[in-house]
């Protein structure tokens, strides 16, 4: 044979390798969760069991766990109020940075860039005294503000998308009359459908998968999110790994399905942030 | 915009302020200020519990602590060897991922989109996936183990030994299809023409590989290992939801200790004091980088 078919053929396997590492931790957790227990200790963990002892009782449980109820609320809540305002401030600020001059312009354009270079476990513990002042620990306050003050990644993406946009655009609009306002809200804005889905689309990934946060400032028992719900599940349920692995999949299933739905938004985003260098 | 005149330019600051100000209130309230009062907390003691009050400056005694405390030093040591390790082996797992994955492979879309799952996936649902893999008596790892002749399999996460590097291993799973799928975009900016140069020239694959490959790339390589070391110093999610720096100290990490120190000892000045020494570690990388980066460029 060629030497370039035995170079295909090793790719190959390089690749399918790779996927078994990959794939093979998710689906010994797939199958864990249609399992009865009896089943978990009797059949290979590489198995599914027999087609008539295949369970659902796994998930049922889980699902009509009260807290998992509570989680998938909790976080849908925090999601759909701190994206709106990541967008709305996001694109503003962005709009405002890009296309007006105004004095001390740059020394704030500086403050933000210096501010995404700080970790947060240097302001954690000033900035957790400062959300307990505001009377927000223990509330879905807390991560709201957090989420929309401070991770500004959404300025570099919009930033980014409005500098493509041509200034004679803002120019001719405000010709025929077109105020601030309009400019921006009837122009510029729609020009950013394609930014504005990237950013939602990165930051509901974070938001649904963020665990420090909700951990940190809300440890009441009614104020669990998705993840802070896992974290629990997993030390209550250690032992009963079938329970726990349906718990897994059903936490796990709403980024993954995102994703694959939406995947060419979150590889733009990615890029994005690669490019940045 | 042409000449502007000077009402003009006023009515441009006070809409460009104004409009700017949610952001920059939150971000002065939540980032800026948070960080000069973690600075000055950092040179005094302060239990959390007392109040503001409370607060008494004592100088440098928190710095020259820092050496003499084990767990910080154990933390210390350990982010380090978590970058060593783990950097590496992440960039050179992307980058041959990526560059199987560039030319026509079979399956070659349905692997990119695989890959790439373990990353999007929340950090505690993957660590609960590990969780039970790694049981040490009946997980599936040590069965496996068990089944090809392996007497006494290690402990993972419950072993002083093996903690830190269980916690790498899920680390590097979890990471491995970000660093491809940026490498592979890195590769779609390589023109085709040169590996067809290369093969007019009579250049083996191998030989493409670290001749045109490595060098066209070497941005997004250097990107990959700043994002990389920072990273890989901020890492905290996993260590909660496994081991909580267990067993003894051996798999705590600095922003881990952090953590413990302000929310379970409530010493804030200390627990100041060890982020900023983190700080320096993250800040310094940074600085030997952008020189490493002019160096690049010239070359």
């Amino acid at each position: 044979m060629k030497k370039s078919t035995w170079i295909q053929i090793l790719k190959q396997i390089i690749c399918i390798g790779m996927v078994f590492l990959v794939v093979i931790p998710i689906l010994l957790t797939l199958f864990a969760a249609f399992k009865t227990k009896a089943d978990m200790v009797k059949i290979s963990p590489l198995a599914l069991p027999p087609f008539d002892r295949i369970t659902f009782e796994n998930f049922e449980k889980v699902l009509k766990d009260k807290y998992l109820i509570i989680g998938f609320k909790n976080t849908g809540i925090i999601l759909i109020v701190s994206v709106f305002f990541n967008v709305m401030f996001g694109t503003i600020t962005a709009f405002i940075i890009e296309r007006f001059e105004f004095k001390f312009k740059k020394m704030i354009v500086a403050l933000f860039f210096i501010g995404m270079l700080v970790p947060t476990f240097v302001t954690e513990i000033a900035r957790f005294k400062i959300v307990n002042g505001l009377g927000l620990y223990n509330t879905l306050g807390a991560p709201i503000i957090i989420y929309v003050a401070s991770d500004l990644m959404q300025l570099y993406i919009y930033r980014q998308f409005i500098s493509t946009i041509p200034v004679s655009l803002d120019e001719s609009a405000l010709l025929d009359g077109c105020g601030y306002f309009g400019l921006f809200g009837r122009i510029i804005l729609p020009l950013l459908t394609p930014a504005t889905a990237t950013v939602v689309i990165m930051k509901c990934i974070t938001i649904i998968n963020d665990m420090y946060i909700p951990y940190l400032y809300m440890p009441k028992n009614s104020l669990r999110t998705l993840t802070t719900f896992l974290m629990n599940y997993a030390n209550s349920q250690q032992g009963s790994w079938q329970k726990l692995s349906a718990g897994i999949i059903i936490v796990m299933l709403p980024t993954v399905v995102i994703y694959i739905f939406f995947q060419q938004y979150i590889l733009a985003g990615v890029a994005a942030g690669a490019v940045k260098e | 915009m042409g000449k502007k005149s000077k009402k003009r330019t006023q009515k441009e600051f006070l809409v460009g302020i104004g409009f700017i100000l949610p952001s920059l209130c939150g971000f002065i309230v939540f980032t800026f200020i948070p960080v000069l009062i973690s600075l000055f907390l950092s040179f005094t003691k302060w239990n959390f519990m007392e109040g503001w009050s409370a607060i008494k400056f004592t100088g440098l005694t928190n710095y020259i602590r820092l050496f003499t405390d084990e767990w910080f030093l154990n933390s210390y040591k350990n982010n380090i060897l978590f970058t060593a390790i783990t950097v590496p082996i992440l960039i050179a797992l992307g980058m041959v991922m990526a560059s199987v994955l560039n030319k026509y492979i079979w399956g070659g879309s349905i692997v990119r989109t695989m890959i790439f799952i373990p990353y999007i996936a929340s950090v505690v649902a993957v660590c609960a996936v590990w969780m039970v893999l790694l049981q040490p008596n009946y997980g599936p790892v040590n069965q496996f183990l068990r089944m090809i002749g392996i007497k006494n399999p290690p402990g993972w996460l419950a072993d002083f030994k093996w903690s830190l590097p269980s916690i790498m291993i899920i680390y590097i799973w979890q990471q491995v299809g970000y660093y491809s799928i940026v490498f592979l975009a890195g590769l779609k900016g390589v023109p085709e023409d040169v590996y067809e140069a290369a093969r007019v020239d009579g250049a083996s694959s191998i030989r493409q590989f670290f001749s045109i490959t490595i060098p066209l790339i070497s941005p997004t390589t250097f990107f990959l290992t700043i994002m990389g070391i920072i990273g890989s110093f901020k890492v905290f999610d996993q260590i909660s939801v496994l081991t909580q720096g267990g067993p003894g100290s051996s798999s705590s990490v600095m922003a881990y200790y952090v953590y413990r120190t302000a929310f379970d000892y409530y010493e804030m000045g200390y627990a100041n004091t060890l982020a900023w020494a983190l700080f320096v570690l993250v800040f310094v990388v940074t600085l030997i980088q952008w020189k490493l980066q002019d160096r690049f460029a010239v070359e």
